[in-house]
């Protein structure tokens, strides 16, 4: 069924207006793409063109609500459990041991699933520390999950997965972490109280300046969106989110390199994370 | 907040105000910051000196780059790192700073300046790098190899080419580097020597080659490069530029010896040299690499993209479909870049053994495996196709409608009319609708005339959708009939909409009717299918006055567009009286058929908070005066 197409002219507009609200950042050719992801708002408004949109966004009495609906349409949010193990394991072999050393004190570990799409990542990290018998030895977890997107936040609150999603898990977590109900896998209620779910815009500072006092933040394979001057903004929010010896992880084919100097690299088994100095 | 403000912020104890506040330095591009901002790079946070570096660049100008320069000279070595590259970042500007430091005695910060220029790129100070290719320091004389090289700068050949003999092997690696973006097949004799040299310079004296090396050249480069000694050490990258270079004149032997080397290293590590084995192995068209390919096929684990499709092209050009069909019965993984490379060779008698995967396979592997068999095509694939309107998955299903669209067989139409009375999801309703409109004829509107009855309003807009696409003048009863009828407002909506293919006075009254109707969307659609129509201006201007902004908005800009005469009073009263939307709308529209009537209006609005209305009321004036003018 035809749809809409994207004059040079309004896609500038319409992706500077994204741009300024979210940071996300869509490149010159990339008209089809911003088109793809619209569509569907416009038909929901019951608008013509993308002209029409940008005064809906402006000017609209719902404007707001079209907002979120609009944030839900950008994102991408392919992911799944055990997504990219090499990381998991410079994680859970590497980083983890260290912060525990750090914090054998107060005996809490802080982590931050920056762009949590539908959950997958921060119900990960906490299955992961629950193998390691971390919980009965006293400690205690507390994982932060956030997105920008409600969509995804609300279904990664219901905890419900599908065959897709968990195909790189390995077989004794599956197991031992999820209910399988014809292969509808549900997070276990032990496991989901771990995490802590929150609609964060990471180019928000306001929003981001709450989140404080991180061990271990995650944000892999979200900097794609936003341009270099994005990049070093969400980058200089999450360098002020994490305690110094903090530890940031970024997309395995991710760099910070022309991005910040504000970082140590650190190389654990062929991965690269980055050490708040 | 001006400037002192913010540089009393850099005080603050909270980490992220004083990192904001540089940050807000930076984007003031105030020169004044400058200094300020330079001691910053010495500051303990390691963040601080992040911003104060981006900072730094963004002021830019000859006043930064004046300040940062003396920091090159410190003892610091991470302080020299973030000056160098405040400098490189500034670009132009800093040239000028930074070419007096060419007569600099300190013979490492005249490195740094050497490197900066290269960096920066600008191509007119060959004249005054290239003496310094004498230079006693030879990290000196390859610095400037190197930066001649970058900035392009073909004149300086005649003086690089002395330093192939250098006492210093770095100094003679560096001039092959720069002679190979520089140089002219002339020096492809003087190359071949270094090429039987050992060391560092090998690599580099083939990499010149393959940039500069002429096609008659051909016999003499692939004698030498195709040797065991030289083959196996050589940067795949660089095999593949060879390769595309000399496609024509490669021959068995030598295409042994490179193909040998690409596939060793489709097991590299490393992402690029992966995808260029594969280029190469393409390049080559030799169906030798089959085994290397199908093995690393089978072994690589969720390739990207690019790989795939890489490797799926490789598979199709150098292997049958008799391989490729045993190697999916002997292994069950990976399979779809086998599935992928048969659907490309179109080879039909593997649909068989296709076919009889399909159960076996996952979701996205069933999608391919369909694919594939529409590549095929015809009768042979149908059935396997068809039964997929079956299928569990969704994805799978709209695949499958989509295919045999693609392949099209009449016998489809009926399969999809009941797939679609089955379908739960929306999205694959209307493909297989798309699908079913494509193929056309009586037998088709007969479908679409039938969903009109169906309980479930969706598949009435998708029936109504496609009779208006199909123009299927007999459905117009039934589709008026729904307009005033239906209890839907989707599809009263979409029933208003496929009154654009309908002409006639009768339509035209109904159209009318709805512009009173009490849903907006109604009216919004009926409003589109006037302006489709060379009769709805009289309708068109009475809707100026809906109650919906929206609609409002939308009909100015459709007169507009229509060049409507004598509404030109109704638009100013919209500009002066209505939301910013319209009065948007209205002030361009009054840019195409105001008067000098309407400038006064308009130049209220000249300078408005909102800047898409003074925007519009400018242009609008210009317009107007213009056409006065004329």
């Amino acid at each position: 069924m035809e749809r809409p197409k994207i004059t040079r002219d309004i896609f500038s507009q319409v992706r500077d207006f994204i741009y300024e609200k979210c940071g996300i950042y869509f490149g010159d050719g990339k008209e089809y793409l911003l088109e793809d992801r619209l569509s569907r708002r416009l038909s929901a408004r019951n608008l013509s063109s993308y002209e029409e949109y940008l005064f809906f966004l402006r000017y609209d009495p719902k404007k707001e609500e079209e907002l979120r609906a609009l944030y839900n349409s950008v994102t991408t949010n392919e992911t799944s459990f055990f997504r990219d193990i090499n990381q998991l394991e410079a994680f859970r072999t590497g980083i983890l041991p260290k912060i525990m050393e750090r914090n054998s004190s107060r005996r809490t570990i802080r982590i931050w699933s920056a762009a949590c799409s539908t959950g997958e990542e921060p119900y990960t990290m906490a299955m992961i520390l629950s193998e390691e018998g971390i919980l009965l030895n006293g400690w205690k977890v507390e994982i932060l999950a956030s997105d920008i997107s409600e969509n995804v936040l609300n279904s990664a609150k219901r905890g419900v997965y599908g065959d897709y999603a968990v195909r790189n898990t390995p077989e004794r977590y599956l197991k031992r972490y999820f209910t399988n109900n014809n292969n509808s896998y549900t997070v276990k209620p032990d496991v989901a109280r771990l995490v802590r779910f929150a609609n964060i815009n990471l180019v928000d500072s306001l929003q981001v300046s709450k989140v404080r006092g991180m061990d271990v933040i995650f944000c892999r394979n979200v900097l794609i969106y936003f341009d270099d001057h994005g990049k070093r903004k969400v980058i200089s929010f999450l360098h002020d989110s994490l305690v110094k010896g903090g530890f940031l992880m970024v997309g395995f084919s991710e760099s910070l390199f022309s991005i910040t100097r504000a970082f140590r690299p650190v190389g654990i088994r062929k991965c690269v994370a980055y050490q708040k100095i | 907040m001006d400037i002192d403000t913010i540089i009393a912020q850099l005080n603050s104890k909270d980490e992220g105000l004083r990192r904001e506040s540089v940050r807000l330095l930076g984007e003031r591009r105030d020169s004044r910051a400058v200094d300020i901002l330079t001691d910053l790079i010495r500051d303990d946070d390691l963040a601080i000196r992040d911003a104060a570096v981006n900072a730094l660049m963004d002021i830019g100008g000859e006043e930064a780059a004046g300040a940062v320069m003396p920091l090159l000279y410190d003892e610091d070595a991470a302080i020299r790192n973030m000056s160098i590259e405040i400098l490189e970042g500034i670009g132009k500007e800093a040239v000028e700073k930074v070419s007096s430091l060419l007569n600099e005695d300190d013979e490492d910060v005249l490195k740094f300046a050497v490197d900066i220029l290269g960096n920066i790129g600008n191509p007119d100070l060959a004249p005054l790098l290239t003496p310094l290719l004498g230079h006693k320091n030879p990290n000196v004389r390859s610095a400037t190899a190197i930066t001649l090289g970058k900035i392009k700068s073909s004149q300086a050949v005649k003086d690089i080419i002395p330093l192939l003999d250098d006492k210093d092997e770095w100094v003679r690696f560096s001039a092959l580097e720069a002679l190979g973006s520089l140089g002219t097949p002339d020096l492809v004799d003087r190359l071949l020597d270094v090429v039987k040299r050992d060391g560092i310079s090998k690599i580099a004296a083939l990499d010149a080659l393959s940039n500069l090396a002429a096609p008659s050249d051909a016999k003499k480069v692939l004698s030498v490069v195709s040797s065991p000694e030289v083959s196996t050490v050589l940067p795949v990258e660089t095999i593949v530029r060879f390769v595309e270079k000399y496609s024509c004149s490669i021959d068995e032997s030598y295409s042994k010896a490179f193909l040998d080397t690409l596939v060793g290293r489709l097991s590299d590590m490393d992402l690029d040299e992966r995808r260029n084995a594969l280029r190469g192995i393409i390049l080559l068209k030799d169906p030798s690499a089959i085994d290397g390919l199908m093995h690393f096929a089978v072994a690589v684990d969720e390739a990207d993209e690019e790989t795939s499709k890489l490797l799926r092209e490789a598979l199709v050009t150098v292997g049958t479909s008799g391989a490729l069909i045993k190697r999916l019965k002997s292994n069950i993984s990976s399979m779809s870049i086998f599935i992928d490379a048969l659907g490309e060779m179109g080879d039909s008698s593997v649909v068989h053994d296709l076919k009889s995967l399909i159960d076996m396979v996952d979701r996205d592997t069933k999608k391919i495996l369909l694919k594939s068999l529409e590549k095929i095509g015809k009768a042979s694939s149908f059935d396997t196709i068809s039964d997929a309107l079956r299928d569990k998955d969704g994805h799978v299903r709209k695949i499958a409608a989509v295919s045999l669209g693609e392949i099209g067989e009449r016998r489809a139409i009926p399969l999809l009319h009941e797939a679609i009375l089955k379908e739960p999801f929306r999205d694959v309703q209307e493909a297989m609708a798309d699908v079913l409109s494509d193929f056309k004829g009586e037998e088709v509107e007969e479908v679409f005339i039938s969903l009109l009855g169906s309980e479930k309003p969706a598949l009435r807009v998708i029936a109504l959708h496609c009779l208006g696409r199909l123009q299927v003048e007999r459905a117009r009863e039934a589709v008026i009939n729904s307009i005033y009828s239906d209890k839907d407002v989707k599809v009263r909506e979409e029933a208003v909409r496929c009154l654009r293919n309908f002409t006639g006075e009768d339509t035209l009254k109904v159209l009318g009717d709805i512009l009173n109707d009490r849903e907006k969307d109604l009216r919004i659609a009926a409003i589109e299918v006037l302006d489709g129509r060379g009769d709805g201006d009289a309708l068109l201007i009475g809707a100026l006055g809906d109650s919906d902004i929206w609609v409002r908005f939308k009909v100015v800009n459709m007169l507009a567009e229509r060049d409507t005469e004598g509404i030109e009073g109704r638009l100013i009263e919209l500009l002066l009286g209505d939301e910013i939307p319209v009065k948007v709308a209205a002030a361009r529209a009054l840019g195409r058929v105001g008067t000098g009537k309407a400038v006064e209006a308009l130049k209220r609005f000249e300078g408005h908070e909102d800047s898409y209305l003074s925007d519009a009321a400018i242009e609008a004036i210009k317009a107007i005066v213009s056409r006065d003018e004329r």
